[in-house]
């Protein structure tokens, strides 16, 4: 595909930045294939207290006996064949807090992807996580003196067990589904943050998760929890060279907004177009909490993913704003759910997605008001663009509202490209192509806004060069 | 001959009505069904002869069944057709003459994709009529379809013929204690035009499933108008397929306070290019009572220039009512126009405000409120005194 000619539904895709990988050196190396020697082996690496070996064999146990739900998702899923994945993969080293000291090739992935110029440029911390294991970490230090704990996860369970393992597997529980039970079995790295009462983070906190292995499944888990009056945003970005096998990324976000906290979750998708994208995501807001998911999906070859916030504390508020472009013979299933439980709740959900080639774009959401909550609002808006003829996509939203207080609106559609407006623009010398990537740019231009400057002017140059070469 | 085609559905459709389970949540269609209400012990007692006693002999009192308006009328009891003054135009038959004459019309009929429901209406192929309009005629007709044995099933076939046109009003009633499973059919050849205007009035003691299938040929055009005033549990599906230039209209208007669950599930199907399809479902929910709607677009590879809507509108006139909606869009076509909407809300303080304020009490202003809800439902039925008294009688 990256060589892609310019026939018509056929993409030139520029995976230029993320579509490399150095030689594999790993010191501990779980092997192929999933049993609970694997999860002992991964445990015992760590150096986990005995509860978190029973936590992971209890997952493993509830993954083995769940299916796939292909029922309703797609029968895709059944291609993933948990035998033939590496589960933990790891050099060893330990955790760098300079740069300098960060082993050269981990570095030169890192370099590439532009990770130390981010740093720089406007992050309060970041996190780097090569395969299983975080390679670098580091935030400024007036937030360390804040109490601000921004550490990876086997960091944060064993430095902070009073403040992490209280709502560790509390929101997104091992039943919850068959990744998110995978995830618990078998979890590495990810971000375990924790901003204490009224502290308000002014810069974003970031993590960067890269796959370097082939036929690797990363499961990072991340767990952030901003104590009363707090707030932060933290981003996270992925990418994951090209291999000839499939590759598994399925993570565990939870979120823990306590009263009045803000939490802003942004995400920039864009790992290769043969990773499983399967992540679970949810936030629990307490009384006059806001959760926003901001959710860009680009890559990947089926991306399964509905961030959801469960609005407990009264006034709380939940949103969920999401891009997807789904290239050929890509699935981005996305969405989002708002499970409204305490009075005068409120949440917005706002996605818009393009279809381009053969690639399909699917949006489930879940709006729930229970018939206890009163005065709860919801608006829900989702708009698909079709660039091309056999482009496909779905929608498939459920509202559930009980009680006269309550109110949802949902409203979707689907359109084509505005034939005028593309005439307009060529007429006015531009190229088919420049035209067509300017209307796309124009119709997600919205939702463009919502991400942090210097993601969405990525974000605009992402969706250029992926309309490169889909008309002509 | 007829009597060997039914058999042959008939059994075709027993061995099929056991291997079909019963439904499931797994089953997108049925994913907000109240599914105990159609689980087997809940059916179990209808099969055995023996459903509730309470209210099987409920009488409909205030309810006349003679609606008026011109044509002719049919009454299928239990699906045995007792009565009939077939209008000039069209044709109408019982199962086993429709058999002997378009066997391959039964046929398709009765092999229309369904679910375990529509097999069991099939085990009773005898049970029903089908009507048929011929080329380039027009003709109206009154229906009414009674259900009182504890399980009741009938068929009703329309044919359309090119360029025809049918102007159809039907009233099904389901007595107490009867499960009534009713199945349509409606065939619209090229050109043709069908006008159906449907109350449905259950018992609280009754259940009723009923589905009703269109298939429009080119250039056909449906004006579709349902009020369900059931008190029992309740499913309708009404599914479209929509060929070349073919347009659709269906509205559905629930009202409902006992604490039954109205399930609706609808379908547009646009295979073929150029077709308009827009269903509406509204509903006001008072009591206890629920609504489950489920409802498909699905725009097909070479259905270019579709136009497709649908909508779902509930009012919430208590606090214990519940609204249940999925409105699914599967697109795979990209020069269409496609959206849904859907509304959960109260009625409105503002309108509720200005007509207290002129006098009327709390009760009134609600139920013109409800009224003028419901009355966009029946906007494209052209016999106004039928739409008149129905919702004199909805609101009465």
């Amino acid at each position: 595909m990256s060589g892609g000619a310019a026939n018509r539904g056929d993409l030139n895709l520029d995976r230029s930045s993320g579509d490399f990988h150095y030689a594999e050196d790993y010191a501990y190396d779980a092997g192929v294939g999933l049993n609970a020697d694997v999860v002992r082996y991964i445990s015992k690496v760590k150096g986990e207290e005995p509860w978190l070996l029973e936590f992971r064999l209890k997952a493993l146990e509830q993954f083995e006996k769940m299916k796939n739900p292909t029922h309703w998702a797609s029968k895709k899923l059944d291609e993933l064949d948990f035998s033939k994945i590496r589960y933990y993969l790891a050099k060893g080293e330990k955790r760098r807090k300079s740069w300098d000291e960060v082993p050269e090739d981990v570095k030169m992935t890192f370099e590439r992807l532009g990770v130390p110029e981010q740093e720089r440029a406007f992050l309060a911390g970041v996190e780097a996580q090569f395969d299983s294991e975080s390679a670098y970490s580091n935030m400024k230090a007036h937030l360390e003196k804040d109490g601000v704990i921004f550490v990876d996860s086997t960091e944060g369970l064993k430095k902070y067990p009073e403040i992490f393992r209280k709502y560790f597997g509390k929101i997104i529980p091992i039943t919850d589904n068959k990744y998110s039970a995978l995830n618990s079995a078998v979890f590495s790295g990810g971000s375990f943050i924790y901003v204490p009462k009224g502290v308000k983070v002014k810069q974003p906190l970031q993590a960067y998760f890269r796959i370097n292995a082939e036929s690797f499944g990363q499961f990072e888990r991340t767990l952030i929890i901003a104590d009363e009056g707090a707030e932060l945003m933290y981003m996270e970005g992925c990418t994951a060279p090209r291999f000839e096998t499939g590759t598994l990324h399925s993570a565990v976000v939870e979120l823990v907004a306590l009263r009045g906290a803000k939490i802003q979750y942004v995400t920039v998708q864009n790992w290769s177009d043969n990773v499983f994208n399967l992540v679970t995501k949810r936030g629990m807001a307490e009384e006059d909490a806001q959760i926003r998911w901001v959710d860009c999906n680009i890559g990947s070859g089926i991306t399964m993913k509905y961030p959801a916030v469960v609005l407990r504390g009264e006034r709380a508020r939940g949103e969920v704003i999401s891009i997807a472009l789904a290239n050929s013979g890509q699935h981005q299933d996305t969405g989002a759910k708002m499970i409204h439980l305490a009075d005068g709740t409120t949440s917005n959900i706002l996605s818009k997605s393009v279809s381009v080639s053969d690639g399909r774009a699917s949006y489930r959401g879940l709006v729930h008001m229970s018939g206890s909550a009163k005065n709860c609002r919801n608006k829900t808006e989702c708009d698909a663009l079709l660039i091309n003829s056999n482009s496909r996509t779905d929608t498939y939203p459920a509202i559930v509202c009980s009680g006269s207080t309550n109110s949802v609106q949902h409203e979707a559609s689907v359109s084509k490209l505005d034939e005028e407006q593309i005439f307009y623009m060529r007429q006015r010398g531009l190229g088919e192509a420049e035209a067509v990537s300017l209307s796309v740019n124009g119709f997600v231009n919205d939702l463009v806004k919502e991400f942090p400057l210097e993601y969405s002017v990525e974000l605009r140059r992402l969706i250029e060069l992926e309309m490169e070469g889909s008309v002509g | 001959m007829s009597e060997g085609l039914l058999k042959r559905i008939s059994d075709a459709a027993k061995a099929k009505f056991q291997d079909i389970p019963f439904p499931s949540r797994k089953d997108e269609y049925w994913r907000f069904a109240d599914l105990e209400a159609w689980s087997v012990d809940s059916l179990l007692p209808y099969f055995a002869g023996r459903p509730t006693e309470e209210g099987c002999n409920g009488a409909f009192e205030d309810l006349e069944f003679d609606e008026g308006g011109g044509g002719g009328f049919a009454t299928l009891f239990d699906g045995q057709l007792v009565d009939a003054d077939v209008p000039r135009g069209a044709e109408i038959y019982s199962a086993g003459a429709a058999a002997e004459k378009f066997p391959e019309a039964v046929e398709k009929f009765h092999s229309m994709r369904g679910g375990k429901f529509d097999a069991l209406n099939s085990t009773r192929p005898d049970a029903g009529i089908l009507i048929r309009v011929g080329d380039g005629e027009s003709a109206e007709l009154n229906l009414k379809i009674i259900s009182k044995l504890p399980v009741s099933i009938a068929g009703v076939c329309v044919l359309l013929g090119r360029g025809s046109r049918l102007a159809l009003r039907k009233t099904n009633l389901a007595f107490g204690g009867s499960f009534s499973a009713l199945k349509c059919g409606y065939f619209l050849a090229e050109g043709s035009k069908l006008e159906l205007a449907s109350l449905k009035y259950s018992s609280k003691y009754a259940l009723c499933y009923e589905r009703e299938d269109f298939d429009l040929g080119a250039g056909a055009d449906v004006a579709d108008a349902v009020a369900l005033a059931a008190e029992g549990h309740s499913r309708q599906e009404r599914n479209f397929a929509l060929a070349q230039n073919a347009r659709a209209d269906s509205r559905i208007f629930a009202l409902a306070e006992s604490d039954a669950v109205r399930d609706i599930r609808t379908s547009q199907i646009h295979a073929e290019g150029g077709a308009q399809s827009n269903v509406e479902v509204r509903a006001a929910l008072g009591g206890l009572a629920g609504l489950a709607f489920t409802g498909l677009i699905r725009v097909g590879e070479r259905a270019v220039k579709t136009r497709s809507y649908q909508s779902c509108r509930s009012l919430m006139l208590s606090d214990t009512a519940k609204s249940q909606a999925s409105p699914i869009l599967e697109i795979s076509c990209n020069d269409v126009a496609c959206s849904h909407g859907c509304t959960v809300s109260k009625p409105s303080d503002e309108q509720m405000f200005y007509m207290m304020q002129r006098g009327l009490g709390l009760g009134d202003a609600e139920s013109l409120i409800v009224r003028g809800f419901a009355e966009t439902s029946f906007e494209r039925i052209s016999d106004m005194e039928l739409v008149e008294k129905w919702l004199g009688r909805l609101f009465a």
